[in-house]
């Protein structure tokens, strides 16, 4: 082997120390502990597939978790990224202060969601937040509601924060995607008689693929592990009405010291991840080959 | 290049050692105290600085490597402690709710304190009971709180010139009446930010005061002998809380904190918030005066009842530095460290042997309802029942606070009941 290639591995073997022993072995370890009845100060014993035979057949919380986290990612990637595409559609239409709107933009990403969770709590109260308040100033009392405070719109109100937060860095992504296709085939296509809406249906969008693979994967990724905004925002409640898998896991682990239970939880959103992120890479990769 | 690389690598690591070994000379420590609490802020801060103090001053050779978290009324705290645990590496000794069902969630973890439950220790036999599991002592209490307390505003109560306490619940909707015609909110609530909680000391007061409730019924749903499904008691209590859901509390509560609800009375829009004794540290924190803008009675039908809270300091089993631990045990029980702590607090003195001078009016009277034997102690949902008590049984209360439907809230809270004494 050459000096090289010694020094290539010996710079890369902490990374993979560290990965090997901080991810792989403790994701063993957490499905280990998912196949056994552990709680916390006493012995585990091994059950097989009880902990999942549990939450699918007699655990009501649970399934409302699970629907409610779908439900959550659902609404917000199908929001963030038409939300990112648009306003960045917008921003290279060559709208005045670009600069200034995309600074605007990512604003939202750059706060932690412990800050947003305290900001929108407070827009969200029925009787004395911002939004209602407004809503009842110019006349539009109607339309003003219980927001976090109900069962029926607490996720909402969770999903409404996290589409703010994160469709400026949906727009700086879809923003960098369009700036990079090659203005020669736009300026063809508008020789041709190309409008603006064709050329960018037709041309721009088709190469966006690998930001929207980018943005996807992302805004799924924080989805499925979403707990700070609904942990800070609503706890789960009211009931189980936000209640989602990641804050679910949390409560079965430390609050309930079901161990075991709680890592069999955790097992459920890896492959919850991995399925979707697996089947839209399968879907991208016939695509490229079509 | 080879050689260089390894002679490099050990320079390195020689370095750091000097590095350590360095540091570890200049502390002048002999020994360690490594503590785990939650009082991060406002008068329980305050307080527990009262005991660091003491302690640093009794104790100068034990470094104290304080960990404050915040959070979850100690559930993060717990988290981390249990995490903690599991790995082997416990801390020397940490804040936990006292109360049999507790510390039964813990005492497998524990060691056994009854050497340090002596003669120097004068406390009531109740309290001692509570941290008493299989007829050991777990943990060492420093504070007592009365948690079924309603706290008012002094001024709407004189203004419309109601009578107080409320013997009955049916004397407490009278007077919710009168304060709702005037324009004010009767009862201020919040469960915001997954404090629902709040929903289970306002559930298990009102199990108190119905007819078919009361502290040995109470206590039997701690242990676990109850039966939600069946028992009157739970579907009384449900009504009670429909009654006041639908007709008393603000309709926002779900959105609000407990602060933001207790900033209804302390700005005068609502009359009532229910609270335990700490409840007066929120008041005095805002300015406002005891007994001249608030004051506090029993929860509506449970004058003759004690609900009884206390924080304690418990004794890991494995611990890094025991005598340290012991050495902070010992000094929790004694007067000087008490005083200081309960009047920063806000909570009550546990000892029978520290004279009521040096608090103020309503701290005495907090102090004289405890040494009062005539009320009946029994236990609070932080401390009484399993430590997931408040984690499964609140989630039905929420629910319930949404639909109101008491067929449904029995159902979901015997099922909830059921998942924990599994």
């Amino acid at each position: 082997m050459s000096k090289r290639k010694i020094g290539t591995l010996v710079f890369l073997a902490p990374a993979v120390v560290l990965v090997t022993v901080f991810v792989y072995m403790f994701l063993a370890q957490s499905i280990h502990m998912s196949f056994t009845n552990l709680r916390f100060g006493r012995v585990a014993t091994w059950i097989g597939l009880g902990n999942y035979i549990r939450m699918f057949t007699r655990d009501a919380a649970f399934q409302t978790s699970l629907l409610n986290t779908l439900k959550l990612t659902a609404v917000f990637i199908g929001l963030t990224i038409p939300l990112g595409l648009f306003l960045a559609i917008l921003l290279d239409l060559g709208v005045k202060a670009k600069g200034l709107f995309r600074t605007i933009f990512l604003i939202p990403l750059s706060f932690s969601f412990v800050a947003s969770s305290v900001m929108w709590v407070w827009a969200f109260l029925p009787e004395t937040g911002t939004i209602n308040t407004i809503l009842r100033a110019i006349g539009l009392s109607s339309l003003a509601q219980p927001w976090i405070s109900s069962g029926s719109q607490s996720l909402l109100s969770v999903a409404l924060v996290y589409i703010w937060q994160f469709s400026g860095f949906a727009t700086l992504v879809y923003y960098t995607g369009i700036s990079s296709v090659d203005p020669a085939i736009i300026e063809a296509a508008g020789i041709d008689g190309a409008s603006t809406w064709r050329k960018y249906w037709h041309i721009v969008i088709p190469q966006l693929k690998p930001a929207t693979v980018t943005v996807l994967i992302l805004t799924l990724m924080y989805s499925l592990k979403c707990f700070d905004l609904v942990w800070m925002m609503t706890g789960g409640g009211p009931g189980y009405s936000s209640e989602v898998l990641a804050t679910f896991m949390y409560k079965v682990t430390f609050s309930q010291s079901k161990f075991g239970y709680g890592a069999s939880i955790g097992v459920v959103l890896l492959l919850l991840s991995v399925v979707v992120v697996a089947a839209f890479m399968i879907y991208m990769k016939r695509g490229e080959r079509d | 290049m080879h050689r260089r690389f390894i002679r490099m690598a050990l320079l390195g690591l020689f370095l750091l050692a000097s590095l350590g070994i360095a540091c570890a000379a200049a502390d002048g420590y002999s020994d360690q105290l490594v503590i785990y609490h939650w009082w991060t802020a406002g008068g329980e801060r305050l307080a527990i600085d009262s005991i660091f103090e003491i302690f640093e001053a009794a104790y100068p050779n034990i470094e104290v490597v304080e960990n404050p978290i915040s959070g979850g009324g100690g559930g993060t705290m717990r988290a981390q402690i249990k995490t903690m645990i599991m790995a082997g590496n416990p801390p020397d000794t940490f804040q936990v709710c006292g109360g049999k069902g507790m510390l039964a969630s813990y005492m497998s973890v524990l060691e056994p304190v009854d050497d340090l439950w002596d003669e120097s220790f004068p406390v009531p036999d109740a309290i001692k009971e509570a941290v008493t599991v299989d007829g050991h002592q777990w943990g060492i209490p420093i504070n007592v709180m009365r948690c079924n307390m309603l706290f008012y505003n002094e001024h709407i109560i004189d203004e419309l010139d109601i009578d107080l306490p409320f013997a009955t619940l049916d004397d407490f909707y009278a007077a919710c009446e009168t304060i709702k015609d005037a324009g004010y909110i009767p009862l201020a609530h919040g469960v915001g930010a997954g404090a629902t909680y709040w929903w289970q000391l306002m559930y298990d007061s009102i199990l108190l005061a119905v007819p078919s409730g009361g502290s040995e019924y109470l206590m039997s749903l701690y242990a676990g002998t109850a039966d939600p499904a069946t028992d009157p008691a739970i579907r009384e209590a449900l009504e009670v809380l429909k009654m006041l859901a639908e007709n008393y509390i603000n309709a926002d509560y779900a959105a609000r904190t407990d602060d933001m609800a207790n900033n209804l009375v302390v700005n005068g829009e609502a009359a009532f918030w229910q609270s335990g004794t700490w409840g007066k540290g929120f008041f005095t924190s805002k300015g406002a005066v005891p007994l001249v803008d608030f004051g506090s009675m029993a929860f509506p039908g449970t004058t003759e009842y004690y609900m009884c809270h206390s924080d304690c300091f418990v004794l890991p089993k494995g611990v890094n530095h025991p005598e340290a631990a012991r050495a902070w045990l010992e000094i929790f029980k004694t007067p000087g460290a008490e005083m200081g702590f309960c009047a920063a607090h806000g909570s009550t003195v546990i000892r029978t042997d520290i004279p009521l001078g040096g608090f103020d009016e309503m701290a005495q009277q907090f102090i004289e309802e405890y040494r009062d034997p005539s009320l009946t102690v029994v236990a609070s949902p932080w401390g009484g029942p399993p430590e997931a008590y408040l984690s499964l049984m609140p989630a039905a209360l929420s629910a319930f606070g949404e639909h109101l439907d008491v067929d449904r809230g029995v159902q979901d809270l015997a099922d909830a009941y059921a998942d924990l004494f599994e």
